[in-house]
């Protein structure tokens, strides 16, 4: 290859990995824009684990039980009304009780159903996938949610203020919807029985018995709750949708859980399929429904119900501190400088080949997390410093096998390419086994591991397909030089017969 | 033709690894019935006390200024927690700090009466308040164990299955062992040093593996390579692999170093942001633990092991030539 030809391919390749990582390390406001608008990079964007955005909590207090603020705040200056109101409630570890809920179930009965409670919302956040989340029995009577934030940098900072909002919306919902308390039932207001809350299923009927799976259905920007009915089910919803197709106005099927309605289906045929769809606005809508009346529809309901209005979700710090994303984010461009730096003392110009590629390696994961968004926790920092390690030791391992070629007396350009050669099948060896096992990491474990897994995955895949890269870059930037060893920072070996 | 005899210190290695393994066993389960169970779970699985501390932004602008009362109460009190988080409410703030399961009950009643008086004192709103919670977790982290012991039990799998394809079966036996050896000896260690176990004591465990994994690869393709030259395969089973061992060293010794210093940079610029030492102590101590276990099983343990597997294999197919042969 020619010095001009080398040139240009170099310049182009670093112009576009230079303007690349502007565009993800810098944030700032767009021109023009009067300080209103604000770009965010990348790496500002990507989404983060509860361990350095921190968690969003909530405290579930069952109906009837208050705190002892709310209790104090709501104390009647009227004395008479005092006396009542003071009458109504126990007081009992630090919470007020009102009497009647002591007397129907009793405070070993109240723990006891909270507890039962605790385990059901347990597996229904479990089904969310979050990277860390807990459902903790708090003092015996009420119920902690925690759930990790999904901020980003941006967000977190409240630069990013409509990711943000997003964000907690999505927390409210989450939390709103899976807390529901009270069984399933299908209402119609027409065909309903009106003595009884206008449901349309059978008196005494056993809604278990109906559904197979409520799962979430996303496909081509759509998502849908997707109910996959049993054979009575089936038999069930062709009776109940022939009533109501004949309504005169109200011709949807209402999914209620307790006196909430979730879903609305609306009936334009008899429905005699074994699974029908309804469409939601979004993929976490339709998510939170379906674990939700997958769950309510197998039995798993909550028995006492829970002052879910005046539900207040707190956003709290990260607990490793205001800053910990900034100081992981400095702790991996260190470890990324310390590779290039060492690659420049052991490989001299080469060092410059692996720069590249360690550059490259960084974009990808940075990008790959802004498009998958994935959820990055420390834990998957330290995968992507396996990533790192397995990427900068390939490239090592090669460096070192082409060392030993030309120590045989061969030409650069043969050492390089038996060194490819002999490296072939390890090399391939070891990142299909990596990439098999990150796979099944990602596939088998749940919430943080399985994100560690994807990020491993995407690294060991960016690991293979930059260790070919590093060949042509080699190619590129050894061309011009003249002496082809120095440039590598190898020994030539000179043979006795030379 | 190198100094590096492994192969005839098979005993030994035997020895030190069910030495370490049997003590680790024997900890855990002391562990399992006198203290807080096999491994000294962390926060993540074990249940907590917790301090709440809420204030109205009407007696208190700054919550620095909330969090200094409380500071001196928890010092005074002689408790120490483990996090501490702060939110916005309605009308104010809210403090959480964590405290462990064994923290003494009536110490922290003391700092929360402490607190509380301390907020509202005289001229305040009296909408301030601390409270003292005992959390029991619906654990959580076990599932998220128990999908990992899965994962980690498939991956070893895989490796066997492409090792006995790809490689031979005396090798695929080798890795296999490697792999349960390398977690057993991590997982030892974690009970004999009663180092919390949480996420970052999994995701050690499950990196462990996948080091063992990518040293067993550089070790045994090494090993593959040269038994295609005609010099290698005069010398005895054990120079073979010693020599093997040797070559392919650097890599393991190099990977498991980096990911360990990597680590402790990590958790050092991570307990600078928290201000807390605890925070640097035990991740720093797992990184070591699994670099640790990576580098002595897959560079002392794995070739002698291997080396027996390959007289084994050895003889058995010079016992099948002669019986051919005869």
């Amino acid at each position: 290859m020619g010095k001009i030809k080398s040139a240009i391919i170099t310049t182009i390749l670093v112009a576009a990995i230079v303007v690349l990582t502007l565009f993800a390390v810098i944030s700032c406001t767009v021109p023009g824009s009067n300080g209103v608008k604000r770009y965010n990079s990348f790496i500002s964007s990507i989404h983060l684990g509860g361990d350095l955005t921190g968690e969003a909590y909530t405290v579930l207090y069952p109906k009837g039980v208050i705190t002892a603020s709310d209790y104090t705040f709501g104390i009647p200056d009227d004395e008479d009304k005092r006396e009542e109101y003071e009458n109504k409630y126990e007081e009992h570890g630090g919470l007020y009780f009102e009497k009647d809920v002591i007397e129907e179930y009793g405070l070993d009965g109240l723990k006891a159903k909270l507890e039962a409670d605790a385990k059901i919302l347990s597996e229904r956040f479990d089904e969310k996938g979050y990277s860390a989340y807990s459902v903790s029995v708090q003092d015996g009577y009420t119920i902690r949610i925690s759930v990790p934030t999904n901020f980003t940098y941006a967000a977190y900072k409240q630069y990013d203020t409509s990711s943000r909002s997003t964000e907690t919306a999505a927390i409210s919902q989450t939390i709103t919807a899976l807390t529901y308390s009270g069984e399933l039932s299908l209402r119609n207001s027409e065909k309903g029985n009106a003595a009884y809350d206008n449901i349309l299923t059978p008196f005494q009927a056993d809604i278990t018995s109906y559904f197979r799976t409520i799962k979430k259905y996303s496909a081509g920007g759509n998502h849908a709750v997707k109910v996959n009915l049993t054979d009575s089910g089936r038999e069930l919803f062709k009776n109940i949708s022939n009533k109501v197709v004949d309504a005169s106005e109200d011709k949807a099927i209402g999914f209620y859980v307790g006196d909430s309605q979730l879903l609305s289906l609306s009936v334009s045929s008899v429905i005699s399929d074994k699974s029908f769809f309804i469409t939601v606005n979004s993929a976490e809508t339709a998510q939170d429904y379906a674990i939700i009346l997958n769950s309510v529809a197998h039995g798993q309901t909550l028995s006492l119900g829970y002052d879910t209005d005046n539900m207040q979700i707190i956003y709290a710090t990260a607990a490793l501190g205001d800053y910990a994303a900034l100081y992981l984010g400095g702790a991996l461009l260190a470890i990324l400088l310390a590779v290039i730096v060492y690659s420049f003392i052991r490989y001299k110009k080469l060092g410059f080949v692996n720069a590249i590629i360690m550059l490259m390696f960084a974009l990808t994961i940075v990008v790959a997390l802004l498009i998958i968004e994935i959820q990055l926790t420390v834990a998957g920092a330290l995968t992507i410093v396996l990533g790192l390690a397995l990427t900068c030791g390939s490239n090592f391992a090669l460096f070192e096998r082409v060392r030993k070629e030309t120590k045989k007396g061969k030409t650069m350009q043969s050492a390089i390419k038996s060194g490819y050669k002999r490296m072939l099948t390890g090399i391939l060896d070891l990142h299909i086994l990596l990439v098999a096992a990150s796979l099944i990491v990602a596939l088998v474990c749940v919430g943080e591991l399985a994100a560690c897994g994807l990020i491993f995955f995407i690294s060991s895949v960016a690991s293979y397909v930059l260790y070919w890269f590093t060949r042509f870059m080699w190619y590129v930037l050894s061309s011009p030089a003249r002496d082809k060893f120095k440039f590598c920072g190898f020994a030539r070996e000179v043979l006795a017969d030379e | 033709m190198n100094k590096f005899k492994l192969s005839s210190k098979f005993h030994i290695l035997i020895i030190v690894s069910a030495l370490v393994i049997a003590i680790g066993l024997a900890v855990g389960l002391t562990g399992q019935f006198v203290l807080n169970g096999y491994f000294n779970y962390g926060a993540e699985y074990a249940d907590y006390k917790s301090v709440v501390v809420n204030y109205a932004y009407i007696d208190y602008g700054n919550e620095d200024e909330v969090r200094e009362i409380c500071d001196k109460a928890f010092d005074e009190a002689g408790v120490s927690y483990y996090t501490a988080t702060y939110g916005a409410t309605n009308g104010g703030g809210e403090f959480t700090f964590k405290f462990s399961e064994g923290t003494s009950t009536e110490k922290l009643t003391a700092a929360q009466k402490s607190i509380h008086t301390a907020l509202t004192g005289e001229n305040t709103s009296k909408l301030s308040a601390a409270f003292l919670h005992e959390v029991t977790t619906e654990a959580e982290g076990f599932k998220a164990l128990t999908f990992c012991a899965i994962a980690v039990a498939s991956v070893m799998a895989l490796h066997f299955l492409y090792f006995a394809v790809r490689y031979r079966l005396a090798m695929a036996f080798a890795a296999i062992l490697a792999d349960v050896h390398n977690l057993a000896i991590y997982v030892s260690l974690l009970a004999l040093t009663r180092i919390p176990v949480g996420s970052a004591a999994v995701t050690f465990g499950a990196l462990t593996v996948l080091m063992t994994v990518i040293g067993t690869c550089f070790f045994f393709d090494k090993v593959r390579k040269n038994l295609k030259k005609e010099e290698f395969n005069k010398l005895g089973v054990n120079e073979q692999i010693d020599s093997c061992a040797v070559a392919s060293a650097t890599n393991v010794v190099i990977a498991s170093v980096f990911v360990a210093v990597s680590a402790a940079v990590i958790f050092a610029l991570l307990a600078i942001s928290a201000l807390s030492l605890t925070v640097i102590l035990s991740p720093v101590v797992l990184a070591v633990i699994s670099a640790v276990s990576t580098v002595y099983g897959t560079l002392f343990f794995t070739p002698a092991v291997y080396s027996r597997f390959k007289r084994i294999g050895d003889n058995f197919k010079a016992n099948g030539k002669a019986a051919k042969k005869s």
